[in-house]
């Protein structure tokens, strides 16, 4: 009898847990999200800019790996690397906008106003 | 702010004592001190919030679950937030670099714009002034002009008249105006000379020689001295009839320069003569400045030829 009994906990907590992975939904959203800010990354010429350039390599594999995961029914982990994943294509992206305005300012700093002519 | 920070400081000391503490939670909180610690903190506070949010997330899950993926992942976004604040504050800063720059530029090239165009108002008005200065002078050479032919046709009324290159001369016959070897002047002389002074007196600036001349009788010394009396005694005429003392000299030139030939009696009598070389105001300095004096007509008196005047108005 506590065989038996222990047998139906078991089944129980292996269906339970079965359920509880299926309950996780794929996070088709945020995976969306993710390739939508490494798109805005890309568009803001992060490839171009070194340290930027990094993160955006490293957004772009985490997205890859996110469709892999949901294509391997592990929702939550993918989950997890579509969030990793936007925020390494949203720092690309302020890492190439502060590259321009780094850029911006050294050429400001450096303008000189045009004088009157002296003949 | 004082609670935020101790509940930080809190979460540090307990994740310290922690024994295996995931690297990535380990950055975060590295990450996190930098952000609050430097320009983030001022620039870009929200975000720094933020970082400060996503730390306390991974924290508490780290306490709840240990190390597991979950907690990583969590570390891991809350060091790019933390990083996010770090470079969102330099963007902030380099734009406000950029725009005190551009508002320095904007200031000097509008002092710039202003010194120009005050250079422009200043050599306007100069180019003005030189324009009523040329204008003035044109008007009063032709006044002088005028003058110097208004006098000569005068005096070609009462006298012979030529132009050279010193002016107009009137020349006066010695026998008109002086007895035989004498200086003192004729009543006949007097009355011409005072014509010649009347004329002259309209033209007040003009600069006059008396030059007295002989025949080539008698010595040297004789007619120096006889020319220069007879000059002198016109001169004297003159300046008694209103001519400015300081106007007129007069000088002794004997037998020099004659204009006819001593050999005859009517060259001898034309050449014992007094001369008035009249330079007229504008016509004076002219000559002064080497250009020859304007006739009449306008032509060049040089050689006494009427060739066209060489002389230009000036620029």
């Amino acid at each position: 009898m506590k065989k038996t009994t222990l047998c139906y906990l078991g089944a129980i907590a292996v269906v339970a847990s079965v359920g509880c992975g299926a309950s996780y939904p794929a996070p088709t959203e945020h995976l969306a999200s993710s390739m939508a800010a490494v798109r805005a990354a890309q568009e803001t010429g992060a490839a171009n800019v070194p340290k930027a350039q990094l993160y955006l390599k490293l957004a772009e594999e985490e997205t890859a790996q996110a469709k892999q995961l949901i294509e391997d029914g592990n929702n939550e982990r993918a989950d997890y690397m579509t969030l990793r994943a936007y925020n390494d294509a949203t720092l690309a992206m302020a890492i190439s906008r502060q590259s321009a305005a780094r850029a911006q300012a050294a050429q400001a700093t450096e303008a000189r106003p045009s004088g009157p002519s002296h003949q | 702010m004082i609670s935020r920070h101790a509940l930080i400081l809190g979460l540090l000391v307990c994740g310290g004592c922690a024994s295996s503490v995931p690297r990535e939670l380990a950055d975060a909180r590295t990450a996190y001190q930098r952000a609050s610690s430097g320009p983030a903190a001022r620039e870009n506070p929200a975000q720094v919030h933020v970082a400060e949010q996503a730390l306390s997330v991974a924290e508490k899950t780290f306490d709840d679950e240990g190390d597991s993926d979950k907690a990583r992942d969590r570390a891991y976004v809350a060091i790019r937030k933390a990083e996010l604040a770090e470079v969102q504050a330099d963007i902030a800063q380099l734009a406000k670099q950029t725009a005190e720059a551009q508002q320095r530029s904007q200031l000097a090239n509008a002092r710039t714009q202003e010194q120009m165009r005050n250079q422009l108002g200043n050599a306007t008005a100069q180019l003005a002034a030189q324009r009523q200065e040329l204008d003035t002078e044109r008007q009063a050479r032709a006044e002088a002009e005028k003058r110097a032919a208004d006098t000569r046709a005068a005096l070609e009324r009462i006298a012979a008249v030529r132009s050279d290159n010193r002016g107009v001369i009137v020349t006066l016959p010695g026998g008109v105006l002086f007895a035989s070897g004498k200086s003192e002047l004729l009543g006949t002389a007097k009355t011409k000379l005072s014509e010649v002074a009347t004329v002259l007196s309209k033209d007040p600036n003009a600069k006059l020689t008396v030059e007295g001349y002989t025949d080539s009788r008698g010595s040297d010394q004789l007619n120096n001295e006889l020319s220069e009396k007879r000059a002198e005694a016109v001169r004297s005429f003159l300046v008694s009839r209103g001519i400015a003392a300081a106007n007129i000299v007069a000088e002794g030139h004997g037998k020099d320069k004659p204009i006819a030939d001593n050999a005859t009696a009517e060259g001898r009598a034309n050449n014992r003569r007094v001369e008035i070389v009249v330079q007229s105001g504008q016509a004076g300095q002219r000559a002064a400045d080497g250009v020859p004096a304007a006739t009449p007509n306008g032509s060049n008196p040089t050689n006494g030829s009427n060739t066209p005047p060489t002389t230009a108005p000036k620029p």
